[in-house]
């Protein structure tokens, strides 16, 4: 029997988020306008969530899904805390984040998600998962609106694909800001949903997370 | 007829006891096959249109509260059925929820929190609902109805002081949510966010008399463009003394219409 979809339970949120990582840090930027359709709802929302166990939940998509994986999250996390008696691993919670997708493989959480931290070493690492939790460790991320011109410029700036230049280009974590408030600011240019301003947080094992917000254009 | 046979159904004699008005037949109405299962029963009786709507709702904060306005109209499609609905609903001396939408879902959520209220009376431990629970509890709320296929299709605008700092934040059907210094639910997007927004980005934090004036000429904006407002209003202020109501009517002036040359 065919079925009209009169109401659809899913609606897509605008966003996007980049994700750096390098040796001893990592580096995640969103930008802060929230759309719906056409109308801006908020000029002030930013797509990055701090978890407990210090790693950054990265989640653009449907905004619903996004607060309610974030809030079960936040959940298991507290309890594997308890459990455990030590905060949760960013790559332990990156197969949680896995495995609590997949449980919804029927229904998904419609967000494109990417949880970020340092691991065990110290090093920066950047888990990607698409809707249904297929995880990718990865050197650097991006998901959402404006994934489609970011991506490209990431892998060629940070990995040197496609360039006469190949070969993975190791920055500091201020080199690596820079870069990305750049790559923000081009392709707002070019991107109706993506503006108003890029909050871009270093993650670092002395500092903790520093916090910087840049304008973008609000049109 | 064996496929008609539902093991399940309590079995009478239906050749001998036949009953003219089919008194036992009930079961007929509620599956419309032996086959059907609850969960495609539910998806076949839930309500995805809304029936009876309640118009745009407007809320801003301003320096030392928050204003919310909404029409007192129920429509029922383009008929204005009910002329007296208040969709402003005070919860409790700090927190106030704005509803548009289907108002029988808002009947339903306000009486879901007015139960939540009178167990922390009940509890008698002191503790209050604030704007930033309620609006999360919300969320869950209209996210748990979204996930059983079965929406609750009204727009909820929670507002209040939280730690004596305006809240303002706005959960939809689908259980998203944001917080915001300006929303405005329905058409009003349409008609009054863009121009509203640049006002207040750029006047620096208004008072509370500002505030009234700029919201009545936000619902006379509305009043002027969307076929489903009304004339009479409730707006609600909220600030860390009280929770204030008022009921006003839309001045309009039609002098323009004269020099609009597509109106009669």
């Amino acid at each position: 029997m065919v079925k009209e979809h009169g109401w659809y339970p899913y609606e897509f949120q605008s966003g996007t988020t980049v994700a750096v990582a390098g040796d001893d840090y990592v580096v995640v930027a969103s930008d802060t306008r929230l759309t719906e359709n056409y109308a801006i709802q908020s000029r002030t929302h930013s797509n990055v969530y701090k978890m407990h166990n210090n790693s950054l939940l990265l989640s653009t998509g449907f905004l619903g899904d996004v607060l309610t994986l974030k809030k079960t999250l936040e959940g298991r996390i507290k309890t594997y805390e308890y459990t455990h008696s030590k905060p949760i691993s960013t790559p332990a919670l990156a197969q949680m984040i896995s495995i609590m997708m997949y449980g919804r493989r029927f229904f998904p959480y419609y967000t494109n998600t990417v949880i970020t931290g340092l691991d065990t070493d110290g090093k920066g690492c950047v888990y990607a998962f698409d809707p249904v939790g297929s995880m990718t460790k990865q050197l650097y991320a991006c998901e959402g609106s404006a994934m489609p011109l970011i991506l490209p410029i990431l892998d060629a700036r940070i990995l040197g694909k496609n360039t006469s230049n190949p070969g993975h280009v190791k920055r500091t974590k201020e080199e690596t800001v820079t870069m990305i408030k750049d790559i923000y600011m081009a392709a707002c240019e070019r991107n109706v949903e993506l503006g108003d301003g890029v909050v871009i947080h270093t993650l670092t094992k002395d500092k903790g997370i520093e916090t910087d917000v840049h304008p973008l254009r609000k049109d | 007829m064996l496929n008609e046979f539902n093991p399940c159904r309590p079995c009478w004699d239906t050749i001998n006891d036949k009953d003219d008005f089919n008194i036992n037949h009930s079961y007929k109405n509620y599956t419309i096959s032996p086959l059907e299962t609850k969960v495609e029963r539910n998806i076949r009786t839930r309500t995805v249109t809304p029936v009876v709507t309640g118009s745009s709702v407007a809320a801003f904060t301003f320096n030392g509260g928050v204003i919310l306005a909404a029409d007192v109209l129920g429509s029922y499609g383009s008929l204005a059925k009910y002329r007296n609905i208040s969709r402003i609903h005070q919860v409790n001396d700090r927190t106030v929820l704005g509803l548009g939408g289907d108002l029988s879902d808002a009947d339903y959520i306000k009486e879901a929190i007015d139960t939540k209220v009178e167990q922390d009376i009940i509890e008698e431990d002191g503790s209050k609902m604030t704007p930033l629970a309620l609006y999360a509890w919300s969320t869950r709320l209209m996210y748990y109805r979204r996930t059983q296929l079965n929406p609750l299709l009204t727009n909820v605008i929670v507002a209040g002081m939280e730690n004596n700092e305006p809240f303002l934040g706005r959960v939809n059907d689908k259980g998203s949510a944001y917080k915001e210094f300006l929303i405005i639910t329905g058409i009003g997007i349409h008609l009054a966010q863009g121009w509203i927004r640049t006002i207040l980005e750029t006047s620096s934090q208004i008072n509370k008399q500002q505030a009234e004036q700029l919201m009545d000429r936000i619902i006379k904006q509305l009043y002027y463009r969307d076929c489903r407002a009304f004339a009479r209003y409730q707006v609600c202020i909220v600030t860390n003394d009280n929770v204030e109501f008022k009921v006003k009517e839309v001045q309009p002036d039609w002098s323009l219409a004269s020099s609009l040359r597509n109106t009669e």
